[in-house]
C-alpha cells in the first residue's frame, strides 16, 4: 500500500534555502526532548502523514511476519544528509499488543530505501502476573531508552537524523513497519498524524573538539607542555554545561598536572581549556580528551614525541 | 540501494564500499599502551587493542576478559558487524538456531564509547552446543558474543546490554567477536581448548547467508591480525579483517 502526498509534493519542490525560509515552530526532536534544542532553528516538515488530528494510518493486526505502510515524497535534486541542510524521522504511533500474545519480540521501524531511521523495540515475556512488555530505543545523541508497557498498550513520539544513504534527491519512500517474531501478536499499530520527514539546518554533530599540543616537538623529557583544547558550537544550538573529562594517555610516559575534568561553556558557543603535562619518559603518546553535553560528545585525540 | 535479504554480496561490492568506506576515514587510534613488551606470556594478542571510530562512535576491536584494555587481559578479537537494522535481540533471533544455546554464565566485556562516558557491555553469547564435549554433547561448539550500548539517555534512559548503537553511516549497529569451545565440559583429564577466530567467523558468514541475508565477508581491516598461535588455552588465529552483516 503507498500513498503520494500532494503537501509533500509542494514543500519538497521548494529549494533548501525556500523550506529554511518558512520555517513553523516544529522542532527537530520530539516532544519529550527539551535537550540540545536549537532555538530559531527549528525542523519542517518535508513529508507529513496527516495533521495533529488528521490523517491516521491503522496496521494489523500483526500475528506473522510483519506489516508496512509506505509514503512516497519528493526532495529536491542534489539533496544529501548534510552538511547544510539535515533530514529528520519524526515516528508517532499507537501500538496495541494482543493480551494473548507469547513472548518474544516486536520492531517498529523506519526507513527511506531501506536504510533505517527508526527502530522501536519491544520484548515480551510472560510472569506471573501475564504479559510483561519494555520497549526501548535509540537515537543519536540520545541514547538508550527503556520503559515499561502498561495494559498492553502503548504510544510513543520518537525523532531521529536519517542515515547518509537514506537521503537522496528526487523519488523517495519512507516505510514505517511492523516485524513480529513467532507467537507474537500485535491487536494494531496506529501511524498518528505527526509522522513524517522533516528538515533542519542543525547538524546532528553540532559540537566540534579539536586538541593542540602547544610548542614545538619532539619534547624534551622532563619538560611540562599544554595541550590547547578547544569546543566550537557550529549550529549554536543549547548544548546545556559543556564539560570536558578527564584525558586518556599513556600515565608512564606523561604526567597530568591540570584537574581531569573542568566545565568549558555554559550557554556560550566556545569553550577551550589549557591542560599541562610533563614529559616523563621517551616515546610517542596519545592523549585523548572527551566532552559531554546535552548534545553530542565527540572525543578526538593528538600525539606528542618525547626523546 | 542497501542489501535487502535474500541477495549476498560479496566482499568489497561498491554499494558496501561507499557506505563502509567511511571507516577508512575514520580515524583509528591506538592509545599508548606502554609495557607490551612481554607478547610471550600466555594470554597476550599479537596485536595491541585499539580503538575504531566511526563518525562519534568508538569501540575497541578486541573484547576482554574483565573490564580492563590491558593488553594481555584480551579475549578474542571483533570479527563480527551488524548493521542497518541490528539490534542484539535482533541479531540473536535471526542467527538463532543452530546458535540457541545462551551462555550466560561465560561473561567477557567490550568496551564502547561515544565520546564519554566510556561504556562496558558484556555477553554471555550463543553457543551452538551448551556444554561441548559433555556426554552425550558434541565436543565443539561454535560461539559468539555480541555487543553494543548506549550512553544513558539525557531524560532518564538507562545503559543495559540488550540494545544497540545508532549512528548515520552504519544506522542501527553491533559488533561481535567469535571462537570455537572444544572439550569444555569434557571432565578431568581432557585438554580443553578455546578459539579459531576466524573459522566461526567464516561459519557464521555461511551461516547468515544461507538464511537469506546478505553479508560482505572480511569486508574492512579491524586491525586485529593474529597468526595462528596457542596462548594457554587459546588457540589466536584471526586475519584482522570483520565481517559485514546486513540486517534488513
Amino acid at each position: 500500500m503507498r500513498r503520494h502526498f500532494t503537501l509533500a509534493r509542494v514543500l519538497t519542490k521548494a529549494t533548501p534555502l525556500a523550506c529554511l525560509l518558512v520555517l513553523s515552530v516544529c522542532g527537530v526532536a520530539g516532544a519529550k526532548d527539551s535537550a540540545c534544542t536549537a532555538t530559531g532553528k527549528p525542523g519542517r516538515y518535508v513529508v507529513r502523514v496527516g495533521d495533529e488530528h488528521g490523517t491516521r494510518t491503522r496496521l494489523g493486526p500483526v500475528r506473522r511476519g510483519s506489516a508496512r505502510q509506505q509514503f512516497s515524497f519528493t526532495l529536491p535534486r542534489g539533496a544529501t544528509q548534510g552538511p547544510a541542510l539535515w533530514y529528520t524521522i519524526a515516528l508517532n504511533y499507537r501500538i496495541q499488543f494482543s493480551p494473548h500474545s507469547k513472548a518474544g519480540f516486536v520492531w517498529v521501524t523506519t526507513d527511506t530505501q531501506g536504510a533505517m531511521s527508526g527502530q522501536i523495540e519491544y520484548v515480551l515475556s510472560q510472569s506471573n502476573k501475564g504479559l510483561a512488555i519494555r520497549g526501548s530505543s535509540v537515537a543519536v545523541n540520545k541514547g538508550l531508552r527503556k520503559w515499561r508497557v502498561h495494559d498492553q498498550a502503548d504510544q510513543v513520539a520518537y525523532s531521529n537524523y536519517l542515515p547518509y544513504r537514506g537521503v537522496q534527491g528526487g523519488k523517495n519512500t519512507l516505510t514505517v513497519r511492523a516485524e513480529v517474531t513467532e507467537g507474537v501478536e500485535v491487536e494494531s499499530l496506529e501511524i498518528l498524524g505527526q509522522t513524517g520527514v522533516k528538515v533542519t539546518p542543525v547538524s546532528p554533530y553540532p559540537l566540534k573538539l579539536s586538541l593542540h599540543v602547544q610548542g614545538a616537538q619532539p619534547l624534551e623529557v622532563g619538560t611540562t607542555f599544554t595541550v590547547l583544547a578547544e569546543m566550537r558550537n557550529t549550529a549554536h544550538v543549547n548544548a546545556g554545561t559543556v564539560t570536558i573529562n578527564g584525558p586518556l594517555f599513556d600515565g608512564q610516559g606523561l604526567v597530568l598536572l591540570s584537574t581531569p575534568q573542568r566545565v568549558i561553556a555554559r550557554g556560550s558557543n566556545y569553550g577551550t581549556w589549557r591542560l599541562r603535562f610533563r614529559a616523563k619518559r621517551a616515546g610517542a603518546y596519545s592523549i585523548v580528551l572527551g566532552i559531554n553535553s546535552l548534545c553530542n560528545r565527540p572525543a578526538t585525540m593528538t600525539r606528542v614525541a618525547v626523546r | 540501494m542497501g542489501h535487502h535479504p535474500g541477495t549476498t554480496s560479496s566482499h568489497g561490492s561498491p554499494a558496501v564500499r561507499t557506505l563502509l568506506g567511511k571507516l577508512l576515514v575514520a580515524a583509528v587510534v591506538a592509545l599508548g599502551f606502554g609495557g607490551a613488551t612481554d607478547l610471550a606470556k600466555a594470554g597476550w594478542a599479537e596485536s595491541p587493542p585499539i580503538r575504531i571510530f566511526i563518525d562519534e562512535d568508538a569501540f575497541w576491536n578486541y573484547d576482554f576478559k574483565s573490564v580492563s584494555t590491558y593488553q594481555g587481559n584480551v579475549d578474542w578479537p571483533v570479527t563480527l558487524m551488524f548493521w542497518n537494522n541490528a539490534s542484539i535481540n535482533r541479531v540473536k533471533s535471526l542467527l538463532n538456531s543452530p546458535y540457541d544455546q545462551a551462555s550466560p554464565g561465560e561473561q567477557r566485556a567490550a568496551l564502547i564509547d561515544f565520546g564519554y562516558p566510556w561504556i562496558w557491555d558484556g555477553d554471555g553469547g550463543r553457543k551452538t552446543t551448551l556444554c561441548p564435549g559433555a556426554p552425550l554433547q558434541p565436543r565443539t561448539a561454535r560461539h559468539y558474543r555480541i555487543y553494543a550500548d548506549a550512553p544513558p539517555g539525557q531524560t532518564g534512559g538507562v545503559a543495559g546490554g540488550d540494545d544497540r548503537i545508532y549512528n548515520l553511516s552504519w544506522g542501527f549497529w553491533v559488533f561481535g567477536t567469535t571462537h570455537f569451545d572444544v572439550d569444555e565440559c569434557r571432565g578431568p583429564g581432557s585438554s580443553p581448548w578455546f578459539g579459531l577466530s576466524e573459522n566461526v567467523e567464516d561459519w557464521i558468514v555461511s551461516d547468515w547467508s544461507a538464511k537469506g541475508y546478505a553479508v560482505s565477508p572480511d569486508w574492512d581491516y579491524f586491525h586485529n591480525y593474529e597468526p595462528f598461535e596457542l596462548q594457554g588455552d587459546h588457540y589466536y588465529d584471526n586475519n584482522g579483517y570483520a565481517s559485514a552483516f546486513y540486517v534488513g
